[in-house]
Formats: structure tokens, sequence, C-alpha cells
């Protein structure tokens, strides 16, 4: 489990982050929803330790990131960003760049053996000769994701990994986290803008507006008025096969 | 790997072939004796002057094409080279003030000297390191970002472009022709101690280059994806940046400002092995030694006995080869 109390984080004197007080639970998906510059990308980056907070603090299973090196953290938290920049190297050397945390300087035998087992469980093992640049978007979101995962850490954190794909990708990348989630007991926290695909596929829903926490829970609390608070747009949610879908109506 | 040993390879059988080019016609089996037993005249011009030159165009080179790759990446610009920091306008400043204040040089067989070269040197390094380390301690105080890194490298340039013209404009014509051909870039310069001296800097910088091979690799992922898998990215572009610049400053202090060795082969290697730097450092550093020792050969033949300054001839066999590779690879896209 990781949790934030009482984060604050401000960037040249604007406040972007105030009195963040969440918790991701394990095994679970926890979706993290709100408008543009609500602070939901600062806060994975305060989560795990890019960003120095100014206030509060974050623990992972209860011990204090602040006393952790990088290098530590690394080993704890796995983490793709938004911005990704292409890099000439093979799909399989990208990969392993996530057993960093692990490495001096020569790869070992496991090194190999996590990244062959990561590119099979992504189901992109083919791919592992290709250059990123020949790449797919869905396919490069995959290689991103399996970066991180060759960290082999309990907690994943997201940023909106499934934004410029198609619709197949998505689900795709979304069934994967899911199945990660609830098979290893991966903690994910997720920022995505689908809230349909949210309600697909995540656990728990944190919401955010203005670097404040809105409101947090399970799909209940995903309601047509928290929606026109957080977003300002009128919507109407309706179930189909159990599911709830939300449907723009502004009238 | 095998690209690597290739290329190392191809480097080393170069090596005699240039001991034995040269105004004094030499055989390979003088520059064997010569080598192996001392022996005479021959011994002495590949012992004293020969040898140091290779050796000076072989380690040059690999400094400046190791600090291209460094910066580059570093920095996160194609773009970037040694001189992004204002190394080359800061030491052609400096030495163009060491001249001014300690003259002279004196005209004799058509060739300029310069009778003070320490203080040039000195002066040079000093300029050559002056504009990298006022940008780093802005780096490191205010958080530059790499753009604003790179920008404030123009700004400093440009100061120093600007105090190099001042002098130019107070210097008398045997001053202002010594300040133009120091700028030239010349391998001769160096003897055996200057030589060590660029070694002792270049040897441990490589080490560490190498050694961070995988911090690079990630470091070119982005400064994010760099930190969550544990690099103080801070930290290696700041220790990364000042041994690029300290290794391109002792170069250029010694030779004078050869261009385009490292702007370009790293994008060489990139183009022709991806950019994996534990491979990339290296096989730049012997594309860098290689394409600076052919260019020298080339320069100390092609109107022998005058010797062409070699950053022309590094230039004109290096933008073809350069501009060959870069429409292979963009085709095959």
């Amino acid at each position: 489990m990781i949790e934030a109390r009482d984060l604050e984080f401000s960037y040249n004197g604007v406040s972007i982050l105030e009195n963040v007080d969440v918790e991701f639970k394990e095994g679970k998906v926890n979706a993290i929803l709100g408008p543009n510059g609500a602070g939901k990308s600062t806060l994975l980056k305060c989560l795990n330790g890019i960003l120095k907070p100014k206030r509060g603090c974050v623990y992972i299973n209860g011990s204090d990131i602040r006393r952790l090196k990088l290098k530590d953290i690394a080993k704890l938290i796995g983490y793709v960003p938004q911005k990704n920049n292409p890099v000439l190297t093979t799909v399989f050397d990208y990969v392993l760049l996530g057993r960093k945390p692990y490495m001096g300087f020569g790869v070992g035998r496991k090194d190999l053996e996590i990244v062959e087992s990561v590119l099979k469980t992504l189901g992109i093992e083919k791919l592992s000769l290709k250059r990123l640049n020949q790449l797919s978007g869905g396919e490069l979101q995959k290689v991103i994701l399996a970066r991180a995962l060759a960290q082999e850490a309990k907690i994943l954190l997201l940023d909106e990994p499934t934004n410029n794909l198609d619709l197949k990708s998505q689900f795709e990348l979304m069934n994967l986290t899911r199945k990660l989630a609830h098979e290893r007991n991966i903690t994910v926290a997720i920022v995505v803008h689908d809230i349909n695909i949210a309600l697909r596929f995540a656990d728990e829903f944190v919401f955010m507006k203005d670097g404040k926490i809105v409101a947090k829970g399970d799909r209940k609390i995903v309601t047509s008025e928290i929606i026109e608070r957080v977003y300002d747009v009128r919507v109407k949610i309706k179930e189909i096969s159990g599911i709830p879908v939300l449907i723009y109506s502004p009238f | 790997m095998f690209f690597n040993l290739s290329l190392l390879i191809f480097l080393i059988l170069i090596i005699p072939f240039s001991l034995n080019i040269g105004s004094y016609k030499l055989s390979l089996t003088d520059v064997w004796n010569a080598i192996f037993y001392h022996s005479g005249a021959a011994g002495m011009i590949v012992w004293n002057i020969r040898l140091p030159r290779i050796l000076t165009s072989i380690f040059v080179g690999a400094a400046l094409a190791v600090s291209g790759a460094i910066m580059q990446t570093l920095l996160k610009n194609p773009l970037a080279s040694p001189f992004t920091m204002g190394t080359s306008h800061g030491a052609m400043f400096g030495a163009s003030l060491a001249i001014l204040l300690f003259f002279g040089s004196e005209e004799s067989s058509g060739r300029i000297f310069v009778n003070d070269p320490y203080s040039v040197v000195i002066f040079a390094f000093i300029g050559a390191i002056a504009g990298v380390l006022v940008i780093l301690t802005l780096a490191r105080l205010k958080g530059l970002s790499p753009e604003a890194v790179i920008l404030a490298g123009v700004a400093i340039s440009s100061v120093f472009t600007a105090g190099t013209t001042l002098i130019h404009y107070f210097a008398d014509e045997l001053q202002l022709a010594s300040m133009v051909y120091w700028s030239f870039g010349d391998l001769g310069r160096t003897s055996w101690k200057e030589l060590i001296l660029i070694m002792i800097l270049f040897i441990p910088s490589m080490a560490y280059f190498v050694f961070k091979g995988w911090d690079l690799n990630a470091a070119e992922t982005g400064d994010n994806t760099a930190k969550s898998l544990g690099i103080e990215i801070e930290r290696l572009r700041f220790t990364g940046i000042l041994l690029a610049s300290l290794i391109t400053a002792v170069s250029v202090a010694f030779v004078g400002i050869i261009g385009f060795v490292g702007l370009i082969c790293p994008h060489i290697i990139r183009l022709m092995i991806g950019s994996d730097h534990r491979f990339l450092i290296p096989s730049s550093a012997i594309l860098g030694a290689l394409l600076l020792l052919g260019s020298d050969m080339i320069s100390r033949v092609i109107v022998a006995p005058t010797i062409i300054p070699v950053g022309i001839i590094t230039s004109f066999i290096g933008v073809p080869l350069f501009m060959y590779l870069l429409l292979r690879m963009e085709a095959r896209k």
C-alpha cells in the first residue's frame, strides 16, 4: 500500500497540491480522475520521489520514503510517465533498463530471465529485437509498461498510459493492468481521462480538482453530481450489463 | 561488440602507416627499427615528433567524440557538441588575450611562432573552462533545464566572441596572425608532456562514462523515467558535463579548435549501432580517434611539405560520410 499524508506541493509559488490525503490499496486498480491541471501527474511524481513535496509525506507500507534513496524507491515503485523520449534501442534493451535499480555494470542471468518473462506476460516477446521507432503506439505503450514491470515493483504508477491509443489497444492495456493488479497483488495507481474506461476496469476511484481530493472510494462514488462538480459538465450514468456507463447529457 | 573490435583493429593497423608518412621519408622497416631500436635520425623523428603527434590525434579525437556523445545525451539535443558550453570560444578568447599580453610572435621561414606557448595554453584552458563553470554553477543553484543550459552556452559563446573581436581590434598584424593561426588547430603542438596531461584527464573520464553506460541509457529516456529507475539525474548531468568539458578544454588548449569531430562521430555511431551507451561511448571514442588520425595523415601529405590545418580535412571527409549515412538511414525508415 502507498499513501500520501497531508501532501502539499507548489511550483514557483503556485500551489499545485493542497492537503492531499490519499491511499492506494494492494491488488486494486486505483483510477485517478480529474480535469487537466488538477495535479494528477504531480501527485504521481510526489509518490515516487521524483518531486519533493513542500509538506506532508508519502509512506510505502508504513515507511517514510524520505528515508529511502531513489534507487531503493525504484525497487518498490514502477513508473510510466506521460511523455517518453524516443530512444534508438531495441525493445529488449529498453525493457532491460527496468533492471537498472538492481544492476551494477554487468547484466546478470536473472535480469535477462526477468525481461524475457515480462515480455511474455505482455505478449510482446516477438517484438524484442525491433527498435522502438519501428513500433505502433499500442506496442510502444506495452513496451514502456514492460520496462516498469521489469523493476519487479509491488506498486505501479501509470500516467495516462492509454492516451493516443486505438480502442483495442486501450482495452488490451487496461485488461493487462487489471490482471496484474488482481493476480499479482500489485497496487496500481493510474491516471485516466476516459471515465468509462475507468468505470470498466478500475476498482477504486479518486477525483481531483485544483490540487485537492474531491472524492475517493469505490464505484458507488461515481455519480453525476461528482462528475458535474469536478468537470463542470452534466452527465447521466446508466447501467449496461451491470457496468455503469457515463453519457453526456447537457439538457 | 564486434563492431567496436573491428573499429579498434582498424585504428591499430593504421598507426604504422601514419608513422611512416611525412616530409622525412621513412619506410615501414625504418619505422619498425625506430620504434624498437631507437635508431638514428629516424628514431628521433618517430619518437619525438610523429609518435606524440599520432597519439595526440588519437586521444584528442577520442576526447572530442566522447564529450560530444555525452553532451548530446545529457543536454537532450542532437546539435550539442563538445563546444556547446562555449568551450571553443572561451579558449579562443583566452589564447588571443595571452598572445596580446605576452606577445610575441615572429615571422621566420613563412611560419608564425608564439614565443611563450605556455601562457597561451594556460589562458586558453582557463577561457575554455570559465564559461562551463559559470553555467554549471547557475544550473546547480537555480536548477536550469537542459534547454536553458544550451541557451546559456550560446550566450556565453557570444560574450567570448565579442571579447575576442575586441582583442583582435587592438592587436597588431603579427599578433592577429598568430591568433588566427592558433585557432586553426594544430596537432603538432604537443610533446610527450602535454600528451600525458591529456591522457591523465581523458582516461579516468572515459572510464567514468563507460561505467555509467546504463545510467546514460536511462537518462536518454527522459529525466522522470531516469529518476524512477533510481538515477540521480541532476548529479549525473553535472558530473558528466563537467568531465566532458574538462577533456575538451584541455584538448583545445593544447591543439586549438578542431570542430566537427565531436558533433558528428557520435551520430555516425548512433546511426550504425544505435544508442546503447555501453557501446556508443567506446565506439565514438575509436571513431573520433580514427577520423582525426586519418584527417591528420591526409593533411600531412595532400600538399606536402605544407601541413593543412586538420580541422579542414575532418570536415571535408566527415561531412560526406555523415550525409551518406544519414540519407541511407532515412531511406530505410
